[in-house]
C-alpha cells in the first residue's frame, strides 16, 4: 500500500457469472484483493433471508433450505428478470448491488481507505442497456465513478506483450472472442464477438442433470437445496475431470430438510446413495459439452482466418477444459497460457486500466451497431467496430407535423441478429423543418442521444457523460486557461493597476478549481465581457 | 465527395502518404490516438479524436484496390503543385506594390491624426472613465460567479462525503464501520450522520475500537448530550471507556448530569455501575429508589464499590435497605460481608442500640 494511502484508489472488478474478483494497482503490479472469507474469488451469488446474503454465505444459504438464492445473475442484468425479495420486486441489477457492496467493503477493509471508483469489466457482447444497468448497480453500491471495459480487452491488457492476438474468454456464463492488436503501449480492439448462450455454468447444469438421472432422483426444482448440492458437486467434478480421465465420485448424502420429502424418499428409487462411488469418465462430460465447444471453436476459427493473429490466448475458467484445448490445437492454433491464472487475468487487466494514461492506452470498439428505426426502416448511426469515444449526427425531414417516435436500437448477438431497443424518443415536430439527431458514445461505451428540432429537444440520458471518470483527465483545462490568459494580456493595459490585481486573483482562483470545465467557462465569460467592455 | 477524394482526405487526416496499406493505417491511427484520445488529452482531444476515428473507420472498410485509387488521384494533384513556384513569384511582386502603397497611406494618416489629437484626448478621458466602470462591473460579476462555483463545489463534495459516510456507517462489516467512524471528523455533528452513528451504536456490538473512535469524535455539546441520552437504554453493552466519555465522568470542568447518571445506573453492567458510582459527585448520592434497586443486586462487582462508598460518605441507609444489608451478611464474597456488616453497625450507631 505504499504511496496509495493518501490518494483515492480505483479498483478493478471482474464480476463474473460464477465468481467475482477484485484487484488494485500496487505500484506497477496488479494485486488481488482477498475477501472476508480469506479467498480471492467471491461467488457471484446473492440470497435473501430477511436481508441480503452474499458470496459464500449465500452459497451456504442455498444448501440450507429453500431460500431464494440467485446463482446466475450477470446474464440477466438489463433484462426482464424480476424476483421477489421480501415484499419488493427486484430486478437483476438491484440484486447485484449487495454483491458489489460486499466487494467494495472487502477492498476498503484491505486497503484501509474509502473506495469510490472502479473499473468494471463486462463481456464484450454486453449491450449498451446492460452496461448501463451494471453502472447503475455499481453506483448504488457506493462506487460513484465507474469505467466499463470489455473483458477480453482487459485480458489482453494483462497479457502485456506486443503483437496481434486473439483472446478467447470462456467464462461461466459468456463466451467472448476478441482480436486485439498492441503496439507501443496502445491496445486496439479490432473485432469482438461472442455469445451469452454458452458458458461453463451450463455445463455444470447439464452434468448435474446427468448425475441426477444416474442417481434416479426425481425432478428437482432449481431452489431445492438438493439440486444446488448436485450442481455444486457437478462443478467440482467438472474441474476434477480436467486433470484426470475418470473420477470416482461419492454422491453426497443429500438428505434435504423436509419439504421435498426428506432422506427416506431419495432412496426410494432403490439406488444406494451412501458411500458407494460412482465412476464418471471424462468422455461422459465431453459428450455433453462437445456441441457447445464446437460452436465456440467455430467462432474462434472465423475470426482467426479473418485477422490472422499471432497468438491465441485463453482466459476464463472454462478455458481449462481439455477438449477445448485439443480441438483448438488441431483446428486453429496452439493456445498460449497467460502467465497469470486464467481467472485472474481479466481483473488484473481491469486494475491496469485504472491506471490508464501513464504509457498505456486502450482503444475499445463498439460491439453492436447503434441506430434508429425510421418508419420501420433501420438506419445505422454508429456501425459496430467503431472505436469509442465517438459522436455521430444525422438528420431527417419530417413529412408532416405531429408526434415523431424514434426507437433507438442496438444490434447484438453472434451475427448481430438480435435487436435490442434501448429507448424510445418522442418529439413533437413541425413539417419540413430539419430534425437533428446527435449521438455520442463515451469511452466506457455509454450512450447519450439527443433529438432536436429548433429549440425543442428530447434526450436519452441512459447515462450522463460527466460521470465517466477517465474521460476528464486532469490536464484538460490547462491549455484553454493558457489561451484565455493570452487573450487577457492586451486587455490588462487598459485597466487600472488595482483592477489588474483583482483580475489576476480571479485567474489564480480559476486555475486552482479542479472541476473540468465550468470554472474555465466562467473565465471565458469574463474575458469576453472584458473584450466587449474595452472595445 | 467521390471515394478517391475521400480516401485522400482521410489519409491526410491520419498523416499518411497515398497508397498506405491497412496495417500502416492502423498503426497511424494508434499513434495519433496516443496524443488525442480523451483518456490522455482530456476533452481537448475529443474533436481531433473524432476526426481521426472517422477517417480510420472509413479507410478500414475499404479494400486494397480502393485504397490505391487514392494514390492515382494524389499523383494527379501533385502534378498541379509543380506550378506553384511561378505562382509564388508573381504573388511577391504584387505584395511589394501593396507595401509601398501602404506606406504612403500611413503618412497621410499621420498628418490627419495630429489635427485630431487634442479632440481625441478629451474623448479618451471620458471613455476611460466609462471603461473603468464597466470593467469594474465585469470583475464584480466574475468574482461573484467564481464564489458561487466554489460554494457549489464545496456543497457537492460535502454531499458526496456525507453519502459515502452514511453508506459505510450502515455497513455490516465492522472494519468498514471503523473506517467510516475514523473519517467522520467534524461532519459527525451533521444530524443525518449523528443519527447514523447512533443507529450503528444501537444495532451492533460495540467493540473497543468502535468505542475508542466514538470517544474521539469531536461532538458538539448538545449532540454529545443527545447521543448520551439515546444510548441510556443500551448502557449494558457500552464499554467503560465509552460510558465515561458519554457521562463526562473524567471531565472535571463540567458538572455531571445526575439524572442521566441514574438512568445509566439502572441499565449498566456491574463494572459500569461501579464506574459510575466511583465518579459520583461528593456532596450528594443516588436517589433512594435507585439505591434500593442497587442494594438488591447479588453481584459483588456492584456491591463492593456501592457499600464501600456508602460507608465512606456515610450515606443513610434507605427505607427497607436494612433487609438487603442483613441478607448480604451471608454473601459468598468476604468483602461484601465485611462492608455490609460495617454499614449495618453504622446504621445502628445512629439509631437506638440494639441488644447485643
Amino acid at each position: 500500500m505504499n504511496g496509495s494511502r493518501n490518494r483515492s484508489v480505483t479498483i478493478g472488478i471482474d464480476l463474473g457469472t460464477r465468481n467475482a474478483l477484485c484487484a488494485y494497482m500496487n505500484g506497477v503490479r496488479p494485486v488481488m484483493i482477498p475477501n472476508r472469507w480469506g479467498r480471492i474469488s467471491t461467488p457471484s451469488v446473492v440470497g435473501w433471508d430477511r436481508g441480503w446474503v452474499v458470496g459464500e454465505d449465500a452459497v451456504r444459504l442455498s444448501f440450507r433450505g429453500s431460500y431464494p438464492v440467485w446463482w446466475d445473475l450477470k446474464r440477466k442484468v438489463g433484462g426482464e428478470f424480476q424476483a421477489l425479495c421480501g415484499e419488493k420486486n427486484c430486478t437483476a441489477q438491484e440484486i447485484l448491488v449487495p454483491l458489489l457492496c460486499a466487494l467494495r467493503e472487502d477492498a476498503e477493509v484491505f486497503l484501509g481507505q474509502f473506495v469510490s471508483s472502479c473499473v468494471l469489466a463486462v463481456p464484450a457482447i454486453f449491450s449498451l442497456l446492460q452496461r448501463e444497468a451494471m453502472v447503475r448497480a455499481a453506483e448504488a453500491a457506493g462506487l460513484r465513478e465507474v469505467r466499463v471495459i470489455n473483458e477480453p480487452t482487459a485480458a489482453a491488457l494483462a497479457f502485456g506483450r506486443e503483437g496481434r492476438f486473439l483472446v478467447l474468454d470462456f467464462g461461466a456464463g459468456t463466451v467472448d472472442v476478441s482480436v486485439v492488436e498492441s503496439e507501443g503501449g496502445v491496445w486496439q480492439v479490432l473485432e469482438s464477438v461472442g455469445t451469452s448462450k454458452i458458458g461453463g455454468y451450463d455445463f455444470d447444469l447439464a452434468l448435474a442433470e446427468w448425475l441426477r438421472e444416474r442417481l434416479r432422483l426425481p425432478d428437482l426444482s432449481p431452489e431445492d437445496p438438493r439440486w444446488r448440492t448436485l450442481v455444486w458437486e457437478a462443478e467440482a467434478l467438472k474441474i476434477a475431470l480436467s486433470s484426470c480421465q475418470s473420477y470416482d465420485w461419492v454422491p453426497p448424502a443429500i438428505g434435504g430438510t423436509g419439504e421435498m420429502g426428506g432422506a427416506g424418499k431419495i432412496g426410494e428409487a432403490g439406488e444406494p446413495l451412501k458411500g458407494e462411488p460412482l465412476k464418471v469418465e471424462r468422455e461422459d462430460l465431453e459428450r455433453m459439452v462437445r456441441f457447445s465447444i464446437r460452436r465456440v471453436v467455430h467462432i474462434v476459427r472465423r475470426l482467426w482466418t479473418r485477422h490472422e493473429p499471432e497468438h491465441l490466448l485463453l482466459v476464463g475458467g472454462s478455458s481449462r477444459i481439455p477438449l477445448l484445448r485439443e480441438i483448438l490445437e488441431t483446428e486453429v492454433a496452439r493456445p498460449e497460457r497467460l502467465s497469470l491464472c486464467a481467472e485472474e487475468s481479466i481483473v488484473a487487466g481491469a486494475a491496469l486500466c485504472a491506471r490508464i494514461g501513464d504509457g498505456r492506452l486502450l482503444l475499445d470498439i463498439l460491439s453492436g451497431d447503434v441506430g434508429f428505426l425510421r418508419d420501420g426502416q433501420p438506419e445505422i448511426l454508429i456501425p459496430a467496430g467503431t472505436p469509442v469515444p465517438f459522436a455521430a449526427r444525422a438528420s431527417f425531414m419530417p413529412a408532416r407535423s405531429g408526434k415523431v417516435e424514434l426507437p433507438i436500437f442496438q444490434n447484438m448477438g453472434d451475427a448481430r441478429e438480435e435487436r435490442t431497443i434501448l429507448s424510445l424518443l418522442t418529439l413533437n415536430v413541425e413539417a419540413n423543418v430539419e430534425v437533428e439527431i446527435h449521438c455520442s458514445l463515451s469511452t466506457s461505451g455509454l450512450i447519450h442521444f439527443v433529438l432536436r428540432q429548433g429549440s425543442t429537444q428530447v434526450e436519452m440520458p441512459l447515462f450522463s457523460l460527466k460521470r465517466d471518470i477517465l474521460a476528464s483527465a486532469p490536464s484538460s483545462g490547462g491549455q484553454r486557461i493558457r489561451d484565455l490568459k493570452l487573450r487577457l494580456t492586451p486587455l490588462e493595459i487598459l485597466c487600472s493597476a488595482e483592477q489588474v490585481e483583482r483580475l489576476h486573483g480571479l485567474v489564480r482562483q480559476v486555475e486552482n478549481i479542479k472541476d473540468g470545465g465550468v470554472s474555465t467557462e466562467i473565465l471565458e465569460g469574463i474575458v469576453k465581457d472584458l473584450e466587449v467592455a474595452l472595445s | 465527395m467521390s471515394v478517391s477524394v475521400k480516401v485522400m482526405y482521410s489519409l491526410r487526416v491520419l498523416g499518411l502518404p497515398p497508397g498506405a496499406t491497412a496495417p500502416e493505417i492502423r498503426s497511424a491511427f494508434r499513434r495519433l490516438a496516443r496524443t488525442c484520445h480523451p483518456d490522455v488529452a482530456g476533452r481537448q482531444g475529443a474533436r481531433k479524436f473524432e476526426q481521426i476515428t472517422g477517417a480510420y473507420t472509413f479507410l478500414k472498410g475499404l479494400t486494397q484496390e480502393e485504397l490505391r485509387q487514392g494514390q492515382l488521384q494524389e499523383d494527379g494533384a501533385s502534378r498541379n503543385e509543380r506550378n506553384e513556384p511561378e505562382a509564388f513569384r508573381w504573388g511577391w511582386k504584387r505584395w511589394e506594390k501593396a507595401l509601398t502603397w501602404r506606406q504612403k497611406r500611413k503618412e497621410r494618416l499621420k498628418a490627419e491624426q495630429g489635427r485630431k489629437e487634442r479632440l481625441a484626448q478629451e474623448r479618451e478621458e471620458k471613455i476611460r472613465q466609462k471603461r473603468e466602470a464597466s470593467v469594474e462591473s465585469v470583475l464584480a460579476r466574475g468574482e461573484k460567479a467564481v464564489e458561487n462555483l466554489l460554494l457549489l463545489m464545496e456543497q457537492e463534495t460535502q454531499k458526496c462525503n456525507v453519502q459515502d459516510l452514511l453508506l459505510r456507517l450502515s455497513s455490516e462489516v465492522p472494519r468498514v464501520r471503523h473506517l467510516a467512524l475514523s473519517r467522520l471528523g467534524t461532519l459527525a455533528n451533521r444530524p443525518e450522520l449523528l443519527a447514523a452513528t447512533l443507529r450503528l451504536l444501537q444495532r451492533w456490538d460495540i467493540d473497543d475500537k468502535t468505542a475508542r473512535l466514538v470517544v474521539s469524535l469531536p461532538l458538539a455539546g448538545e449532540n454529545h448530550q443527545t447521543l448520551a441520552e439515546k444510548l441510556a437504554g443500551r448502557a449494558q453493552a457500552l464499554p467503560d471507556s465509552l460510558l465515561m466519555h458519554l457521562l463526562r465522568l473524567q471531565n472535571s470542568s463540567q458538572t455531571l448530569d445526575r439524572e442521566l447518571m441514574e438512568r445509566y445506573l439502572q441499565k449498566a453492567s456491574p463494572t459500569g455501575i461501579a464506574l459510575i458510582l466511583r465518579y459520583w459527585p461528593q456532596e450528594t448520592f443516588v436517589s433512594s429508589s435507585v439505591l434500593l434497586d442497587l442494594l438488591s443486586r447479588k453481584s459483588e462487582v456492584v456491591l463492593v464499590p456501592l457499600l464501600s462508598i456508602m460507608k465512606q460518605r456515610s450515606v443513610p441507609c434507605p427505607e427497607g435497605g436494612r433487609e438487603y444489608l442483613t441478607a448480604h451478611l451471608s454473601h459468598p464474597n468476604v468483602a461484601v460481608r465485611i462492608w455490609a456488616k460495617a454499614l449495618l453497625s453504622s446504621c445502628e450507631d445512629s439509631g437506638p442500640f440494639p441488644p447485643l
